[in-house]
């Protein structure tokens, strides 16, 4: 059983990736199953995705605490405590991660797929492009059966035709890029977990209320962030627009009345951008 | 329409579902993680590829009542909901069971808040246990096409007459993609006949029926209620009947239980839902270590399938019923069934341990299976098997230890000082 986990941001097509991967996977005869793994929260917060590809029946579900190959989406979440996605790679594991310079250092892959995708299909949504160097990485599927997966699962999520070519040239490109690491077929289960005993608590600890009320702030919601608003002082005329657009109250006046982010928690809705009169802010990378 | 395998997610399993079995209705409220199915449907009845009327409701109990009083009229129904709306609708579904409306009701099992949470715990659907309905619960995606078309063909059996619950795991299932294989128009029309009921709702204006009567008379009340009782207990044998058809139409099996390398185990899991299916590999697992271990998977809940799971276990020395669910004061909600079922059997286990994991989608793995061995061969008849062991990690106890860290209330912070000093 291979083991797959893919760890991005909502919007930059981990769960789509998940799918290609394990629908090129069963085109070549594997049992596969994929699932996506995320919370309540909206584009731009952590997701991970995950595909088990096994010559038999899957008899496993829900997280992989041991994968054999982690897929990582964005750079900025390596760092994450909270996301830590190469927890639990196992011994000789592949890691495949969208970033430069490209290469490939014996079992980590780094191809530039959001340059690529910016490039060909005019936006960073890089599911084709690391689903297919994922695929060449781990020796699983052959190149046609790769675009195969990548039109019926764009197509599925609504991609228009155009589109959907432009995403088969990158998927294409992306993996001719890779060498075919072939990654062991693991046989081995996942790994096991010390258990816990718990006891009953006082009241205050053992019923779901919050005392240290007003923690919100701790939540750093900048985390979630997929591009970063950067706003011309030279041009801006403080007209206070943006302030006002802001939906999560990122921006705050200074004392001369000029509007100033706050990337701790700025999620990089762009929505300033659109709003500026005079064109002020302008998007870079997170 | 050929038969054809695609990989769907448990939610669009249930979608295709209700497709295959051509309802004529679909009442739908969105609630996560079930929403994908009756979007689907929607989007399949707006755009014709589905010959069905579907109507978005203002509430999970209008959307139920409406399911059951359209089943009376002779259409075929379906819904689907998920965790605070099946409870929400809960009064309904008594309402349904007693009009004897066959509907098929999806569940995607999510825990029931507080804490709310989005992830799976059988507390929703176990809720509904008495309430008269079939119920049959799903391991893999392909179980939920299978059941819903089973539930229909159960369900509006005259000798029935009963509506079904089909259940899957919230994200776990409804949410993972398998490789299904979507059933033949053909085939499903010889399964499957065309629904009729018998005394239709608005059927013939000369002789006009109605349901849901009012009584202050308990006998009335003894008489329907027990013969509800024993619809339900007639489904058992109606779906043996449909499930040697459906094996003839589509080729699999399903049987009210799942025996997996029970005959010459000394302890056997008791399972239900998605996480058989690492129930099942940890059994094999076990196996190759040379412990004898298997696995009984309970795939209908309701009628209990008592004389199976006795005949199933008969034979063990050691029972470890695990489940995702915990009735406060109870324990787990399916563990009492089994040692019942077990009360009357020739040969009685030593040990039936009872063991809680999994609620709001917390992982079960090879070390949790390992322990709850341990912990049945420790076990002696004496000692107090029904107070369930909790299965939590150590890496969950210390991320809580955190999350109560940020709440204020870990003993010894701050704020927990502050309020509760002396
Ligand atoms: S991108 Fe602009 S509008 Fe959006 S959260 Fe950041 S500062 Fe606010
Ligand atoms: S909307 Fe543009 S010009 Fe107005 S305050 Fe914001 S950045 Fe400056």
């Amino acid at each position: 059983m291979l083991r797959v986990r893919l760890h991005g941001r909502g919007g930059q097509g981990t769960k789509t990736a998940g799918s290609i991967i394990s629908l090129a996977a069963t085109l070549e005869g594997y049992h596969a199953q994929d699932s996506p793994m995320y919370g309540p929260e909206r584009r731009g917060a952590p997701v991970a995705s995950f595909v088990r590809i096994s010559r038999d029946q899957v008899n496993e579900r829900g997280y992989i605490t041991s994968p054999d190959v982690v897929v990582l989406f964005d750079r900025s979440l390596a760092s994450s405590k909270a996301v830590d996605p190469l927890a639990g790679l196992r011994k000789a594991g592949v890691l495949v991660a969208n970033e430069g310079p490209e290469g490939t250092e014996g079992s980590v892959v780094r191809i530039d797929a959001s340059s690529r995708a910016r490039r060909l299909v005019g936006r960073d949504n890089v599911s084709a492009a690391m689903a297919a160097a994922t695929c060449r990485a781990l020796g699983i599927s052959r190149v046609e059966n790769v675009l195969s997966a990548v039109e019926t699962e764009l197509r599925e999520v609504g991609l228009a035709d155009q589109d959907v070519q432009k995403n088969l040239a990158l998927a294409e490109e992306c993996y001719s890029l890779v060498p075919a690491l072939g990654v062991r077929d693991q046989d081995s289960p996942e790994a096991e977990h010390a258990l816990a005993e718990v006891r009953y608590a006082p009241h205050y600890v053992s019923t779901s209320l919050i005392m240290s009320t007003g923690n919100s702030p701790q939540k750093k919601t900048g985390g979630w962030r997929t591009s970063r608003p950067v706003i011309d002082y030279s041009k801006c005329t403080n007209c206070m627009v943006c302030f006002v657009y802001c939906p999560d109250s990122a921006i705050h006046l200074d004392a001369d009345g000029a509007p100033r982010i706050d990337y701790d928690n700025c999620k990089g809705c762009m929505i300033c951008l659109t709003e500026c009169p005079i064109r002020a802010v302008s998007e870079e990378a997170p | 329409m050929t038969s054809a395998k695609r990989m769907l997610t448990g939610n669009m399993a249930a979608a295709w579902g209700a497709r295959s079995s051509n309802v004529d209705y679909v009442c739908g409220y969105p609630i996560t993680p079930q929403s994908e199915i009756v979007e689907t449907l929607a989007g399949w009845v707006d755009r014709g590829e589905m010959r069905a009327k579907f109507t978005n409701f203002d509430s999970e109990h209008s959307m139920l009542a409406a399911a059951g009083a359209a089943s009376l009229t002779g259409a075929r129904t379906f819904t689907a909901t998920a965790s605070q709306g099946l409870i929400y609708g809960l009064e309904m579904l008594y309402a349904i069971a007693g009009w004897r409306a066959p509907i098929v009701l999806v569940n995607v099992s999510r825990g029931v808040g507080m804490p709310m949470i989005l992830q799976v715990e059988h507390g929703d659907v176990l809720a509904a246990r008495d309430s008269g309905f079939i119920q049959l619960h799903a391991e893999t995606c392909q179980d939920v096409i299978d059941f819903v078309m089973l539930g229909y063909r159960v369900g509006e059996d005259r000798r029935v007459m009963l509506p079904v619950i089909v259940n899957m795991d919230g994200f776990v299932l409804s949410f993972a993609r398998e490789r299904v294989e979507i059933p033949e128009a053909r085939a499903v029309s010889r399964f499957l006949p065309e629904y009729e009921h018998p005394t239709p709702l608005l059927g013939d204006p000369e002789a006009p029926v109605a349901f849901s009567p009012t009584t202050t008379d308990g006998f009335v009340y003894s008489y329907f209620k027990h013969q509800l009782h024993l619809a339900s207990i007639e489904s058992k044998k109606v779906f043996a009947e449909a499930a040697k058809d459906f094996s003839a139409a589509f080729g699999r099996e399903h049987g009210v239980v799942e025996e997996f390398m029970t005959g010459d185990a000394e302890t056997v899991f008791v399972a239900t839902n998605s996480y058989s299916s690492i129930v099942r590999s940890g059994v094999m697992a076990l196996r190759r270590e040379g412990e004898r271990v298997g696995m009984l998977r309970v795939k209908m809940l309701r009628p209990f399938p008592s004389e199976e799971v006795a005949r199933a276990l008969g034979s063990a020395r050691h029972v470890a019923v695990y489940e995702q669910n915990l009735a406060p004061g109870r324990g787990g909600i399916i563990y009492p069934e089994v040692t019942e079922a077990l009360y009357h059997s020739p040969h009685r286990p030593e040990v039936i341990q009872s063991f809680i994991g999994g609620l709001g989608g917390t992982q079960l793995g090879l070390g949790e299976m390992r322990l709850m061995l341990k912990k049945c061969k420790a076990s002696r008849a004496d000692s107090r098997l029904h107070e369930p062991v909790l299965l939590f990690r150590k890496e969950d106890s210390d991320r809580l230890a955190e999350a109560l860290r940020l709440a204020g209330t870990a003993p010894g912070t701050a704020s927990a000082v502050r309020k509760h000093a002396g």
